[in-house]
């Protein structure tokens, strides 16, 4: 029988205010895994920033978590979380070409001159 | 045990306490020594973190004379926990101290890093959309890449701003790897330090994930475009120095940095910011 219960986790609490590193993400996953539920809200209430790793890590996270029929779902994601999350995913599907900045190979009398 | 005099940076710009961190690193050579201080009154982030977690690192003492700034920023041991962050803040209220981030402290390690990251905020007093944004990031960046890239128990970060000056210094520490170390045990690739931070800057993670290596770059087009600042990156024997309009790569004889410095000045933002056009 299908487990259709659905856990919320907040992530104010359950990480920090700020979520900068890949690795809090990454370790939401072996919690998600033991709640055995079918549908996860991770809760971005009063989650001031994510970087870009971060917003990364989560979106991988889903991908990870879809082919395991557990369905991930970013709630309460606000301003500049989900526009971070939104800028992350998009550049996933169409990856912006990197600019090739010429760097200038100098001495070292002429760095410190 | 090594005396080391640290020089006096030749002016307040972020190149000459890069100067200066050279020298005296390149005196050290990797060993323990006792540094003086007392002739350095310009005592910047770089100089500083670079300074605190050799010390550490390596054993090595110190003397300054009477200088009550760096009992304000806690050099050279840092701070490793909220609570002892709160404690110092609470003394020097103006002064941010320089905070040691350990690997494995997860979620503690994240709330002790948005805690400095909202003293910088309130320190720097600016409410214009998108500058929380553009202060955070490439904070948030340069600890990620400390965690997940050098391999190191921890890294140090530590911040200044000087009101006269309108100006914050930022520099983030560790004794990792390094980058070029990096390449190598990650993907085989054999290149020199110089090398390896152009591969780096160009968005080549050290990673096999293609989705990453956005982070040290973005950081850096932040810092220098949308915030109008400049930055350092030192990792082996070589530096790159970035001001938006150039980017100097230069080779350092006679120096190794085990693992990376990263350091960066922004003027006081005095409009919005949209770090979202450099975000990839």
């Amino acid at each position: 029988m299908k487990n259709t219960n659905k856990r919320t986790i907040r992530l104010f609490t359950a990480i920090a205010p700020m979520i900068g590193s890949r690795d809090v993400v990454s370790a939401l996953r072996e919690s998600i895994r033991q709640m055995a539920a079918s549908t996860v809200d991770l809760d971005f209430a009063d989650i001031a920033f994510i970087s870009r790793s971060a917003a990364h890590e989560f979106l991988v996270l889903k991908d990870e978590l879809k082919k395991r029929n557990i369905d991930l779902q970013f709630i309460n994601a606000e301003n500049e979380v989900a526009e971070m999350l939104r800028v992350v995913a998009a550049n996933r599907t169409v990856p912006r070409a990197k600019d090739e900045p010429h760097f200038e190979r100098v001495s070292l009398d002429a760095l410190f001159a | 045990m090594k005396r080391v005099v640290v020089l006096q940076p030749k002016n307040e710009s972020l190149l000459a306490s890069l100067e200066s961190v050279y020298k005296w690193i390149k005196e050290a050579q990797g060993e323990r020594a006792h540094f003086d201080l007392s002739g350095v009154t310009w005592k910047s982030p770089l100089l500083l973190a670079a300074l605190a977690s050799y010390i550490q690192n390596t054993g090595s003492s110190y003397e300054s004379g009477s200088d009550s700034y760096l009992d304000c920023v806690h050099f050279p041991k840092g701070v490793n926990s909220m609570s002892a962050f709160e404690e110092a803040v609470q003394r020097s209220k103006t002064y941010i101290p320089i905070s040691i981030l350990r690997s494995k402290n997860g979620s503690s390690r994240e709330q002790l890093e948005t805690l400095f990251i909202d003293m910088v905020k309130r320190i720097l007093a600016v409410q214009l959309p998108g500058v929380h944004d553009a202060i955070s990031y490439p904070i948030t960046e340069l600890i990620t890449n400390v965690l997940e890239h050098s391999g190191a128990e921890y890294g140090l970060i530590f911040a200044q701003y000087y009101q006269t000056k309108k100006y914050l210094d930022i520099c983030v520490v560790d004794t990792g790897r390094g980058l070029s170390a990096s390449y190598m045990q990650e993907k085989g690739l054999d290149f020199s330090d110089e090398d390896a931070i152009e591969e780096a800057m160009k968005g080549h993670s050290t990673k096999q994930d293609k989705e990453r290596g956005y982070g040290l770059r973005t950081s850096k087009n932040i810092v220098c475009k949308a915030l109008g600042g400049e930055f350092v990156f030192v990792s082996g024997s070589a530096v790159l120095v970035s001001d938006g309009q150039r980017e100097r790569l230069a080779s350092l004889p006679g120096f190794y940095w085990q693992g990376v410095i990263v350091a960066y000045r922004i003027p006081k933002p005095s409009g919005p910011i949209d770090i979202y056009q450099f975000v990839e």
